[in-house]
């Protein structure tokens, strides 16, 4: 085939070169690959950033406490701006230390309001010292992907350069141009814009036939269109969470116009390089001749796209009746509802009036509205265990000012003198010394006597603490009862003489005489 | 292996926000603030904190323009939220049967600070004592009770809520300054204030021998943004009850 049969949107399958470009891309020495690989430019962007991250990440390490909370990303980008605007045409050739210090001492301010002079210094002649190092370059190896496997190439870099200005006699900085370059590769072109530049690339390379870049830059579409669909999604969810915050006429609507708008141009264009990528492969195939791969990826690619485009499209159609369907739950939302009222008549009054039968019902309603949330307050265990070691001496004082400790000593109550004397009327009545009683069939005397469930409750407790010329023993043996359960203890009476202590392998309350008791 | 240690970030990032509002901290926290205005601005994030929040049972209080400033303010979106107050917050603070009158003297507190909420968007400092509210809850019981008694509608039998007011005793015999007052209206007003304070809402200053109360910002954006209109809305709701249960015989 010869080059004069090339129609507009021809992509070459001989084995010429593609075009003119790709000449010139050859004859200026650049490894094809590299300049069509995606992964490739993107380490090097990577890689641009690095003397950067690495001042970060020596700043905020662990021997530079006193600095902690500062940015140095942000600091290191304030300093190469500084920089590079010293740089600009009228103005000297580079920044001076003193320029860089009165640029970044705002900042440095913002984060540490009580920083001096000194301390402002210090950071400054940091951030230079790391961001230039030792005046050298920072290698890395970028790794391309080529026909015979991934190949790696040395990258360079360095943002800035101290050098001397004749003009001013003294030292300055300036910026390299890879500086300028990671300045301009950090600024954020409008999605919309981005994507209409982006198109326009695309269509040129498609024209060109150069498909390998074409594939790069519908590549970058999807990327384009996820970010713009993100930025939809982001206004529509902001509408959606609270519609008394935007202002949908003046604000919201003229930016979703623009979004259908623009979603309908680009999808229209769109449209076209697919057809004429369709027109393409036809004329191809008519002619029997193959079409290249890359060809077919490239139109599944932008097809994908275009559905995808689609839906998009009809969400933000959709926008209108979604702000509707919003504005008639949040409109009777309690929380959006509440309004700012007067409060001596709409609340103080009204309460005051209430029927103080219904106050007493209600009242505690209200004491979520009064105090809002709380946070539960956790036991302060410093204080409960000075309560718990007091002395002796001082617990009568500490019992005196404190209402909580009298309410705690309120509820452990000593048994009355009648029920203690109720209990030890059944042991004395049924427990013999060597042979001991079961507790159950003290429960049976107990019932036998009129004791109700509760006093049964405490006369088990009581055994289990135990009693003055009782022990008890457990042997394994379960209670069989209709109120209680766990073990049937055996009850003994102490032999005269009997140390206290000896029969203490009971139960682990049973060592020692019970505070309670008494004797008859 | 980015998106985890992201998602990690920004999880604790929106609980430390919800931390500081819970606390009612002040925002001249740096961290506090640069948190506030990523709520304000960043979609996602306060997508995120809203989600929390209403998983706690939370809500945060639309704060307006002036959060950076105020702070972010929260109230309980649902009863079963593990924040709300429960009856214990009360437990020894107040004599059993004089409770009832505890939102009355909350309502107190609220009015005598702000009087005019409605126009007030400005915030004022106004400081105020436990004597001083009591009075003024007082006086408008008092008022309240001349206004029933000259119209002579209101049965004898049917008592309201500003006669337990008046019932309890101001200030006990020997308990001048209600410092031990869970049985006097000097009493409950103290201990209501202290548990603002407590809550954040308050501060107290010694200007002279006696505590002096203040409202913080948060208070005022808490009371005019939520509790003013829902304490209104409940007392419709409760007062509609007991209209129906009049009617019904």
């Amino acid at each position: 085939m010869r080059r004069g049969d090339r129609s507009p949107c021809l992509w070459d399958i001989s084995d010429e070169p593609a075009s003119e470009d790709q000449e010139a891309a050859n004859a200026l020495g650049s490894s094809s690959a590299v300049s069509t690989d995606f992964l490739a430019s993107r380490m090097k962007c990577l890689y641009l950033s690095y003397p950067l991250q690495r001042a970060a990440s020596n700043a905020e390490s662990d021997h530079h406490k006193e600095w902690q909370g500062i940015n140095f990303t942000y600091l290191g980008l304030k300093l190469i701006d500084c920089v590079i605007a010293k740089m600009a045409p009228g103005s000297t050739r580079g920044a001076t230390r003193a320029d860089v210090v009165q640029q970044l001492s705002e900042s440095v301010l913002a984060f540490r309001p009580n920083a001096d002079d000194e301390t402002i210094g210090k950071i400054t002649d940091f951030l230079i010292e790391n961001l230039i190092g030792k005046d050298e370059f920072h290698q890395f190896q970028v790794v391309a992907a080529s026909e015979a496997g991934p190949t790696s190439e040395p990258f360079r870099v360095r943002l800035i350069r101290r050098t001397w200005s004749e003009e001013l006699n003294a030292p300055v900085y300036t910026a390299e141009p890879q500086a300028i370059q990671l300045v301009l590769s950090m600024l954020d072109t409008p999605t919309m814009d981005a994507q209409k530049a982006n198109m326009v690339i695309l269509q040129e390379h498609v024209k060109r036939g150069r498909l390998g870049a074409a594939l790069e830059s519908a590549q970058r579409d999807a990327l384009l269109t996820q970010r713009f669909e993100a930025e939809i999604s982001g206004i529509i969810r902001a509408v959606q969470r609270d519609i008394g915050v935007v202002d949908y006429n003046a604000g919201v609507k003229p930016m979703l116009d623009e979004a259908h708008d623009h979603a309908k141009r680009v999808s229209l264009e769109r449209d076209r390089i697919i057809r004429d990528l369709a027109d393409q492969q036809q004329r191809n195939l008519d002619r029997e001749e193959s079409v290249p791969s890359e060809a077919i990826r490239l139109r599944q690619q932008l097809e994908e796209l275009q559905s995808h485009h689609l839906r998009l499209t009809t969400t933000i159609l959709r926008a209108g009746e979604s702000f509707l369907a919003e504005q008639n739950v949040q409109r009777f939302r309690v929380l959006a509802g509440v309004v700012v009222v007067n409060l001596a008549e709409k609340a103080l009054y009204p309460a005051l009036g209430l029927p103080l039968d219904i106050l007493d019902t209600a009242w505690y309603g209200f004491a979520e509205p009064c105090l809002g949330p709380q946070i539960q307050r956790l036991l302060d265990h410093g204080l409960i265990i000075d309560k718990l070691v007091v002395d002796r001496g001082l617990e009568a004082v500490v019992k005196d000012d404190d209402e909580e400790l009298t309410d705690v000593e309120a509820v452990m109550r000593e048994l009355s003198p009648e029920l203690e004397n109720r209990f030890r009327r059944i042991l004395l009545d049924s427990v013999d010394g060597r042979e001991g009683t079961r507790l159950s069939s003290l429960l049976n005397i107990g019932r036998e006597r009129q004791l109700g469930t509760k006093q049964l409750y405490l006369f088990a407790l009581t055994m289990l603490r135990g009693l003055r010329d009782y022990h008890v023993e457990r042997d394994g043996v379960e209670l069989d009862d209709l109120d209680l359960f766990g073990d049937d203890l055996v009850v003994y009476r102490k032999e005269q003489g009997q140390d206290t202590h000896a029969s203490s392998r009971a139960t682990p309350s049973d060592n020692g005489e019970p505070k309670h008791a008494r004797t008859d | 292996m980015q998106e985890p240690i992201d998602m990690e970030i920004l999880g604790r990032e929106a609980a430390l926000l919800l931390g500081f509002a819970l606390k009612r901290a002040s925002p001249s926290d740096w961290d506090y603030k640069d948190l506030i205005v990523r709520y304000e601005r960043e979609v996602g994030f306060r997508d995120l904190v809203d989600g929390m929040a209403d998983g706690l049972g939370l809500a945060i209080i639309d704060p307006g323009v002036n959060a950076p400033t105020t702070g972010l303010a929260v109230c309980c979106s649902d009863r079963n939220s593990p924040f709300a107050p429960t009856i214990d917050t009360y437990q020894l603070k107040v004599r059993h049967d004089y409770r009832p009158a505890i939102p009355l003297v909350h309502l107190g507190v609220m009015s005598y600070y702000f009087p005019n909420l409605q126009d007030d968007e400005e915030y004022s400092a106004k400081p105020g004592t436990p004597e001083q509210v009591m009075q003024h809850l007082r006086s408008i019981a008092v008022e309240m009770q001349a206004a029933d008694r000259q119209l002579d509608m209101i049965p004898s039998t049917l008592r309201k809520a500003y006669q337990l007011v008046l019932d309890i005793p101001e200030v006990g015999e020997h308990d001048a300054d209600g410092r031990k007052g869970r049985t006097t209206l000097l009493g409950m007003v103290r201990a209501v204030m202290d548990q603002l304070v407590e809550t954040n809402y308050l501060r107290v200053s010694m200007e002279s021998t006696e505590p002096v109360y203040q409202p913080r910002q948060i208070y005022h954006l808490y009371v005019r943004r939520y509790a003013g209109g829902t304490m209104a809305k409940l007392l419709e709701q409760v007062r509609a009850a007991a209209d129906r249960r009049e009617v019904v015989p």
